[in-house]
């Protein structure tokens, strides 16, 4: 009777009607304040470089490493792009709000409500995790735009020439968003006290692995993220600040390896999610 | 969904895209360093025929009142000095005050010689000037309500075998306050142009360049090099070089010293490779003969070169202490002229 009635709606409509309930709820939550912080302090920072460019209050030579490094926009906006989404912004994101996709159900005590309804469990977390995808795209991809518009002319960036760039960042920090989501999810469906272990993992054990030698670097999503980064234009007798930061760390994988390395992480996150939430019996504190 | 929640999604959106169209078409437009900079087009520009290959400006105003012009006048030698008085009681211009801007044009007609124009704007005292290029041998002629002055000069033959090369130079002020020299084909043509059209304004190729010249620019150049006609003005030896170049863009600011960019649009990536490899060369090849010239070294650690696509690009800042000792023998110079 059960698998009847959950037959009723195929797996993406049944996500499609979780997703149409979740948007609101995620969107309207306490989370989106933090999000609205993480994502409007790039913004300021670059209003703020913005105007003390304009009023030559900044030096645009440094020196990162004992080698010279100039300051221009394009540079300053990859350096952006990584440190602040690519490093901090997205993965906090992801852990803040893949956890929370079945473990807030639990929490409230409300999974119970959405297991009754006649579809499959897995689609529950897929709608979810949809949701989760569209607010955090829609919220973090116009803050990255308006980085580019305010900082990238610094020193005569040209808002055309780096288009390109532009292009592939967005598309980074979407990829970035959807991966660390189905990671994070997966923790979230699988452990009691998944924010810990989200956070363990983005400011711990990420930072650690891909600074130290080894294969323990490939065991994180970052190291991947970073063979994707674009920003490494070639200037004579200067390098680019990004690259100076990057070279301090790890040669990065190959762009491809990245690419088959994030679709394998993601694919295999939101499968396994979607297999534990089928199985699993949420046991609700009394 | 709820309405409000459906409205902050497609704000989101509509920020998204309208940034992407935005930066799509100032890249589709030969990516524009940034709209709210770029140089705005002086208004001569409708003086200046639209075929033209190269336009120049110099905004003569803020270069005269410059730190760095300031800083020259004080080496100016005595006989410099005398020279512009003696320039400024023959035409009653001085140059210091009574020009504002100049703005130049190249129009390459396919022979040896490019057509040029250039247009003065300033305070000039109109009946002095035409008297005197008719006492150096002027002819007057009127053309659509102005007066045309032809000064010819024989300037000899380039070889034995040559005939003999007469240089042309018309003359006419084309609006009170603005005085346009030139060959006497691209005067009739620019005469002939509508008061409200464009000129060169309206050549979209040289605008988009225009978009690679900041606001701040005191002097700039711009030009086309692979339009008809151009192989006839270039240098020989620089033609296979020259020709590898499809466009450029050189601007500059002037105040204390002399900063700004030289930008240059290759046909292709591979061509861009080439000339950032060979601007490299030379300048790797000074910095290995700079040793017992430390100004040298300093000149050259002013120099950036950045290439992304077909664009090469070498950025400079000059200081003036630097230009000053880049001057050869300036400390000989008298310091007579400001007096």
């Amino acid at each position: 009777m059960t698998s009847k009635l959950r037959a009723g709606l195929s797996l993406l409509a049944a996500a499609r009607r979780v997703f149409d309930f979740s948007i609101g709820e995620m969107l309207w939550s306490r989370r989106t304040i933090f999000m609205g912080l993480l994502v409007g302090g790039p913004v300021v920072i670059a209003v703020v470089l913005r105007v003390l460019s304009t009023f030559e209050l900044m030096s645009i030579d440094w020196t990162i490493n004992g080698r010279p490094v100039m300051l221009t926009g394009p540079s300053v906006f990859g350096l952006m792009v990584w440190v602040f989404y690519l490093r901090f912004a997205v993965p906090a994101l992801g852990a803040f709000y893949g956890t929370a996709l079945i473990a807030d159900e639990v929490e409230d005590k409300t999974i119970t409500y959405l297991f009754t309804r006649p579809v499959e469990r897995g689609a529950v977390l897929v709608g979810k995790y949809l949701a989760y995808l569209t607010c955090s795209t829609v919220i973090v991809l116009p803050s990255v735009i308006l980085v580019y518009f305010f900082v990238v002319p610094i020193q005569g960036g040209g808002i055309g020439q780096n288009f390109p760039l532009l292009v592939i960042d967005l598309m980074l920090i979407t990829v970035g968003l959807a991966v660390y989501g189905a990671v994070f999810g997966l923790v979230g469906a699988w452990f009691n006290r998944p924010l810990l272990i989200g956070l363990v993992f983005v400011f711990g054990w990420e930072p650690i692995a891909v600074a130290i030698p080894g294969y323990m670097k490939n065991l994180t999503v970052a190291y991947y993220l970073q063979g994707l980064v674009p920003h490494a234009a070639p200037q004579e007798a200067t390098i680019s600040l990004l690259s100076a930061v990057l070279e301090r760390v790890q040669a990065p994988s190959s762009f491809c390896a990245s690419i088959l390395a994030l679709l394998l992480i993601w694919t295999v996150s939101l499968f396994v999610a979607t297999r534990v939430v089928e199985g699993r019996e949420y046991v609700l504190d009394q | 969904m709820t309405a409000y929640t459906r409205h902050v999604l497609l704000g989101g959106i509509i920020v998204v895209v309208l940034g992407l169209l935005v930066g799509f078409l100032a890249y589709l437009s030969g990516g524009v360093p940034a709209v709210a900079v770029a140089q705005e087009r002086p208004p001569e520009f409708r003086y200046v025929p639209a075929n033209a290959s190269v336009v120049g400006f110099a905004d003569l105003r803020k270069l005269m009142d410059s730190d760095l012009r300031e800083l020259l006048r004080g080496l100016e030698s005595e006989s410099q000095f005398k020279n512009r008085l003696e320039f400024q009681e023959r035409t009653s211009i001085n140059i210091e005050n009574d020009i504002d801007r100049v703005v130049a044009g190249l129009v390459p007609n396919g022979s040896d010689q490019a057509h040029g124009i250039i247009v003065l704007t300033g305070r000039f005292d109109v009946a002095r000037l035409e008297a005197l290029a008719l006492e150096n041998g002027g002819t007057a002629s009127d053309y659509e309500g102005r007066r045309l002055i032809v000064l010819s000069r024989e300037i000899g033959a380039r070889a034995e075998s040559d005939a003999e090369v007469t240089l042309e130079l018309t003359m006419a002020f084309v609006e009170p306050g603005i005085l346009a020299l030139g060959s006497d084909v691209i005067l009739r043509q620019v005469l002939d142009l509508p008061s409200d059209g464009d000129g060169v304004g309206g050549s979209e190729e040289l605008m988009r360049l225009l978009s690679h010249i900041d606001a701040e620019s005191t002097a700039w150049t711009i030009g086309r090099l692979d339009g008809r006609g151009v192989e006839g003005w270039i240098p020989d030896q620089m033609g296979s070089q020259i020709l590898q170049m499809s466009a450029f863009a050189i601007g500059s600011q002037i105040n204390g010293g002399i900063s700004g960019t030289v930008m240059v649009e290759t046909h292709d990536e591979a061509a861009g490779l080439n000339l950032h490899s060979l601007v490299q060369g030379f300048m790797a090849l000074a910095r290995m003969q700079s040793n017992s010239r430390p100004e040298v070294a300093r000149l050259l650690d002013s120099f950036r070169l950045e290439a992304v696509g077909t664009n090469l690009t070498l950025f400079f800042d000059l200081s003036s202490d630097l230009l000053l000792q880049l001057i050869p023998n300036n400390s000989e110079t008298g310091s007579s002229g400001s007096n």
